[in-house]
């Protein structure tokens, strides 16, 4: 009867798996393939490539769209402010955030505030935080335009600014949401930029310049511990590359990179030993993000996810 | 004789004023009134609107060649040149993944423009207007910039230091990218244009503990500074009229965006237009004399080219 028991729990527990796998993988990226840049999906692996969001009500904005960490809803700049795609329904509901332009959105990790940045109409530019839904928004912290990432806590941002006044030099750092106060994650005389946390909350990769600082315009991307321990390049792209996630649950990073004027689409190993290519379209494609795993998203929000999961399996079923 | 050359001397300025002054006051201007941001022109009172430039991608920020024949325009993520005679657009070959907020030198040969994402350090980077290798003349936020009528410096905005909660007006020189600040370090002064005679900058500032902002100016080495008008929105300076010496901004109140003229002495202000949908970053058409005093001769010529191309 034990071992019965057994068997029950260990074929529920590898068909979860299979499930999970299967959910995995879904990568939203920006392309102009089709005229205007417009919202994509495509597979893991790069197949199965479709169009998810026609744009002739608004302008994809540059700079990445933003999954929601129950993988139900993805936040972009679109028509020039930030707007929430429902992923199963296409209904597209602009954030009423009280800004002229707003854009560049990332989700908090129990998907209750986003962060953004808001420039125009006589604002301080900066990254702004405000409810998912909505409502009065708040400065963080005046910046140049800059992709942010939450820490898993919620209790700070990632973010990159210029550290110095007029220089070429651009460092990341952690900003916490109450006070604004900046930590310095990266402190070297080069540009480094883009960070984003890994899905376990672990790792930050970025973009930097920093064994090439005498040419603003080949960047590589990097990696560090949480704690900004332990930074070391990852890979060195063709001519420069743009960090703009990581892959569920393998923790890869995704990039975009350009060869002969041409922006396509990879993907490399944490370990930084096998870069993969994922698009290679000649049409610009770039900002790709993966839809959170099921599973490992916050080991702090465990049951959140798993609950995110059982919702996507009856609605995608 | 003497006579008959004077009259027909002075009848020939009198056309030539009226032709010049019928051709000035194109207003460049984007607008979501059609759904999406697209190009539109307008005369200088703002009556006779019409939709020049379709683009699915969005069009932010035009600037006109000093000839006025072409515009610089941001379109999705690229920096077009778009040419009004045969509707001609080309799109210019840049480094960024972004690259917006375009501006033209006097003579016409180089385009100062704003270039983000796609790994490579953000600012403001020069190159000619026919494309080629781009130069990273600056560091800094996303900002409009001016050229001084000597081709030697620009006019652009960015914080005076990191995390700050303010912006300051600076001259950079061209090339090398020397900083000379132009504005107090305190307030939230952004979006500078250069009057067409380059002795005036208008920008827009946000004073210390104030929510509205409100358009000033000063002279071209940071003196003189005061208020111009005072607004009851948010309000951002794109560019000069020709050649009156008045100011184009747009201003942002309950949620809309339109766009307006103000004096030189802020002594009038009118609103352009008034449409319910979005009306931003008007640029007037250079005029054929005033553009750049320098350079007279290159100007009446691109004057006499839109002649022939128009008529």
């Amino acid at each position: 009867m034990r071992s019965q028991q057994r068997t029950r729990w260990l074929v529920g527990a590898l068909t979860l798996c299979a499930c999970l796998c299967a959910q995995a993988g879904e990568i939203a990226f920006i392309s102009s393939r089709d005229g205007p840049q417009q919202l994509y999906l495509m597979d893991e692996g790069g197949s199965n490539i479709r169009r998810i969001l026609e744009s002739q009500h608004g302008v994809v904005g540059a700079g990445g769209p933003a999954w929601s960490p129950d993988g139900d809803t993805i936040a972009l700049g679109f028509a020039g402010v930030v707007t929430l795609l429902g992923v199963r329904d296409g209904k597209l509901t602009p954030l009423d955030l009280g800004f002229p332009r707003s854009k560049l959105p990332s989700w908090s990790w129990d998907g209750s505030r986003i962060a953004f940045f808001a420039v125009g109409g006589g604002i301080v530019r900066g990254i702004y935080v405000a409810d998912s839904d909505g409502g009065a928004a708040e400065l963080v912290s005046p910046s140049d335009e800059t992709r942010t990432s939450w820490l898993p806590d919620g209790s700070g941002l990632l973010m990159a600014d210029r550290a110095a006044f007029g220089g070429v030099t651009s460092d990341v750092f952690k900003v916490d949401i109450e006070t604004g106060k900046r930590t310095n994650m990266t402190d070297l005389n080069a540009w480094d930029y883009a960070p984003t946390v890994s899905p376990d909350g672990a790792s930050i990769a970025f973009e930097s310049n920093r064994d090439n600082v005498a040419d603003p315009l080949r960047i590589h991307v990097y990696a560090m511990d949480i704690g900004g321990a332990g930074q070391h390049r990852i890979l060195e792209a063709q001519d420069r590359a743009a960090v703009t996630g990581w892959t569920y649950p393998h923790q890869g990073i995704l990039y975009s990179a350009v060869r002969q004027d041409n922006w396509d689409i990879w993907t490399v190993t944490r370990d930084g030993r096998s870069a993969r290519r994922l698009t290679t379209h000649p049409a610009l494609d770039m900002d790709a993000v993966m839809k959170p795993g099921p599973l490992p998203v916050n080991p702090l929000n465990l049951k959140a996810s798993v609950w995110g999961f059982m919702k996507r399996a009856v609605v995608d079923r | 004789m003497v006579e008959w050359t004077r009259t027909l001397t002075v009848v020939a300025s009198l056309a030539l004023c009226v032709s010049v002054c019928a051709h000035a006051g194109d207003i460049a201007f984007v607008s979501v009134r059609d759904g999406l941001p697209n190009l539109y022109l307008m005369d200088e009172d703002g009556s006779n609107i019409r939709r020049i430039l379709d683009a699915p991608d969005g069009i932010l920020a035009p600037a006109w060649s000093p000839d006025g024949e072409t515009i610089a325009v941001g379109i999705g993520r690229s920096l077009s040149l778009f040419r009004l005679r045969d509707r001609r657009r080309t799109d210019l070959d840049l480094p960024g993944a972004t690259n917006d907020l375009p501006s033209w030198s006097s003579d016409g040969k180089r385009i100062a423009f704003n270039a983000a994402f796609g790994g490579i350090v953000r600012g403001v980077y020069t190159a000619d207007s026919v494309g080629g290798r781009a130069e990273l003349l600056s560091p800094s936020q996303q900002t409009r910039t001016a050229w001084f009528p000597d081709g030697n410096r620009l006019i652009m905005s960015d914080r005076p230091v990191a995390g700050a909660l303010a912006s300051v007006i600076f001259a950079v020189e061209v090339p090398g990218g020397k900083r000379k600040r132009l504005t107090d370090v305190n307030n939230w002064n952004y979006a500078p244009a250069l009057s067409p005679d380059g002795q005036t900058v208008a920008f827009a500032a946000k004073p210390a503990l104030q929510d509205d902002t409100q358009i000033y100016v000063m002279d071209p080495e940071g003196r003189r500074e005061r208020q111009l008008i005072e607004t009851d929105g948010k309000v951002y300076v794109t560019g000069w009229t020709y050649p009156h010496q008045g100011i184009l901004y747009y201003e942002w109140q309950g949620g809309n965006q339109d766009i307006w003229a103000v004096t030189g002495d802020g002594s009038q202000t009118r609103r352009l237009t008034r449409h319910p949908a979005q009306d931003l970053d008007a640029v007037m058409r250079p005029g054929p004399l005033a553009a750049n005093p320098l350079r007279l001769k290159a100007s009446v010529w691109g004057f006499m080219k839109r002649l022939t191309a128009y008529r």
